[in-house]
């Protein structure tokens, strides 16, 4: 080339890797699990296989908040919840706040989306044989960012608006005869249909 | 010259492109601009996930009067020698107004307390931890009760990212062998040179941001609770439903990314050498020992992909540990008194 200076490939390389650190590996990543009082563990001593926990019905209605510094990039949050579900109308909501730690009221700044027998997004109890059993889920908004009707909607990544990446956020699960074990958040970067 | 850098939010033109320094292209005034802007904001908030983030729904985690040791533990990575404070968000009460929560970590044994009332809310507090040599600490929680009874809710724990500018001066190496130089960012602008210095203080920084450890699992059993029911190690069930998810990325294991758990563990002291299973890690715990002691083990990421769900179109692993098959013919508690996953 004439007239063109050539940087080559070095530099390339390295943008392409503080590219994915940057954009990528520094987006933030939450995994929440919630931990809860089990009846059978004082048995220790005896060698046993009668631990059973698919039997244990989730509780009838709980609200569950896990909190995280916002990165300043994200700009949605996909979730992907570990839950289980009983009774005939299980149903899970998700909202999203900017946290507040004064003791104010927190700020709602996505209505957020639900998951319930009505959208078939929740398989309730399993009855087989005569046995009841409340099996393991795992359930998500998936990845494909859609519009926020501002009210409640189906399964959808959450939305983090620009004044707010950066805050303390708070996601907030209104469960209903559905036991949320573990919670994983991952923020969004990509461009969208914005 | 300060080290400033600016956020690259969506649509702010601050990401450097790759096809602009390709053979062939003119260069471009500001893409090596972007480029230490780029490395300044990584090393800024890279790492700085939460590294804790677990809860207690059903009042299981609360305490009367003052316990004796700790009620909970993790060890957790340190993204940098410059990242030196951690968040806390806690929910948390006391039926009293007279309780608390004190974090501590154990290098130089900082602590932050909480004090609490008696309507269930969040709190917010920091914890400086002073200089660490090491590339992980160790901390714990513990909730005391003066009077009435403290009841904690949730609690997360994450490093402050750092602010613009960044300080100034090289910051030493933590997880690799080379060492993070912050970007000036006005030398990097038009008609600066790009010196071989330059060049090669870009690839260290790289090098060690690229070692950088984000945590992907932290779960702590319960020491020292009030209730009874309260699980002092992990329990069956919690093998199936806390694995936790994280991306693979690409190239992992050219770049010899190592994933590390890091397992406080002991037997119950009823005569059973005890199994703990990571991935394709195992380790033995032997009947006598009782007393609980960090286990570490390491491994590459798997080649496998556990998930991929289709509305998500992401590469997904699942981590935890596993539930041994010598489980059913034991005690239901496992040896886990306390395990965080954290690499790439």
């Amino acid at each position: 080339m004439v007239d063109a200076p050539v940087m080559g490939g070095t530099v390339a390389q390295m943008i392409d890797l503080i590219n994915h650190l940057g954009v990528g590996r520094s987006r933030r990543v939450i995994h929440a699990n919630f931990t809860r009082g089990q009846g059978t563990f004082s048995d220790l001593d005896d060698p046993t296989d009668v631990f059973r926990p698919l039997i244990i019905p989730p509780p009838s209605a709980e609200t569950l908040e896990i909190p995280f510094l916002s990165s300043p990039i994200g700009r949605h949050l996909l979730l992907f919840l570990t839950i289980q579900a009983s009774g005939t109308t299980p149903s899970l909501l998700a909202e999203l706040y900017k946290l507040d730690t004064t003791g104010s009221p927190h700020t709602l700044i996505d209505a957020g989306c639900q998951w319930d027998t009505v959208n078939n997004r929740l398989t309730p109890t399993i009855e087989q044989r005569g046995v009841v059993t409340y099996p393991v889920q795992v359930i998500g908004t998936g990845a494909q960012v859609q519009a926020a009707s501002g009210g409640v909607d189906d399964p959808r990544p959450l939305v983090v608006p620009l004044a707010n990446r950066g805050d303390n956020l708070m996601l907030r699960l209104t469960a209903a005869e559905v036991n949320v074990e573990a919670v994983d958040i991952f923020e969004l970067y990509e461009e969208s249909w914005a | 010259m300060a080290n400033s850098f600016t956020a690259p939010t969506s649509g702010s033109g601050l990401i450097p492109s790759p096809d602009a320094v390709v053979s062939g292209q003119i260069i471009q005034a500001d893409t090596i601009s972007r480029l230490g802007n780029m490395l300044n904001y990584a090393h800024a908030q890279l790492g700085c996930s939460p590294v804790v983030s677990q809860g207690w729904p059903d009042g299981v985690f609360s305490v009367i009067g003052t316990p004796a040791a700790p009620n909970a533990r993790w060890r957790i990575p340190i993204p940098s020698n410059a990242h030196s404070t951690l968040l806390i968000h806690v929910k948390a009460d006391n039926s009293s107004n007279a309780g608390s929560i004190t974090l501590e970590e154990l290098t130089n044994n900082n602590t932050s307390t909480i004090n609490l009332t008696s309507t269930s809310r969040w709190y917010e507090g920091t914890l400086s931890v002073g200089a660490q040599a090491g590339t992980y600490l160790e901390i714990t929680a513990t909730a005391d009760a003066t009077a009435g009874t403290t009841t904690i809710s949730y609690l997360s724990l994450q490093w402050q990212p750092l602010s613009s500018p960044l300080a100034a001066g090289v910051v030493d190496s933590k997880h690799s062998s080379s060492d993070i130089t912050p970007m000036g960012a006005n030398r990097s602008a038009a008609d600066y040179p790009l010196s071989s210095a330059r060049g090669v203080a870009l690839l260290n920084s790289l090098k060690e941001l690229a070692k950088r450890p984000r945590v992907f699992f932290a779960w702590s059993g319960l020491q020292n609770a009030a209730p009874i029911t309260a699980p002092k190690s992990m329990l069956p069930s919690d093998f199936q439903t806390k694995s936790a998810l994280s991306r693979k990325w690409g190239g992992s294991r050219a770049r010899e990314h190592e994933y590390e758990a890091h397992i406080y563990a002991a037997t119950h002291g009823n005569g059973d050498d005890r199994e703990i299973i990571w991935r394709d890690q195992r380790a033995t715990i032997p009947a006598a020992q009782i007393a609980p002691a960090w286990q570490t083990l390491t491994t590459d990421e798997p080649e496998r992909v556990n998930e991929r769900p289709p509305a998500a179109d992401l590469e997904l692993l699942r981590d935890g540990p596993t539930l041994p098959r010598e489980s059913a013919l034991r005690a239901p508690a496992s040896p886990i008194w306390s395990m965080v996953v954290w690499g790439p």
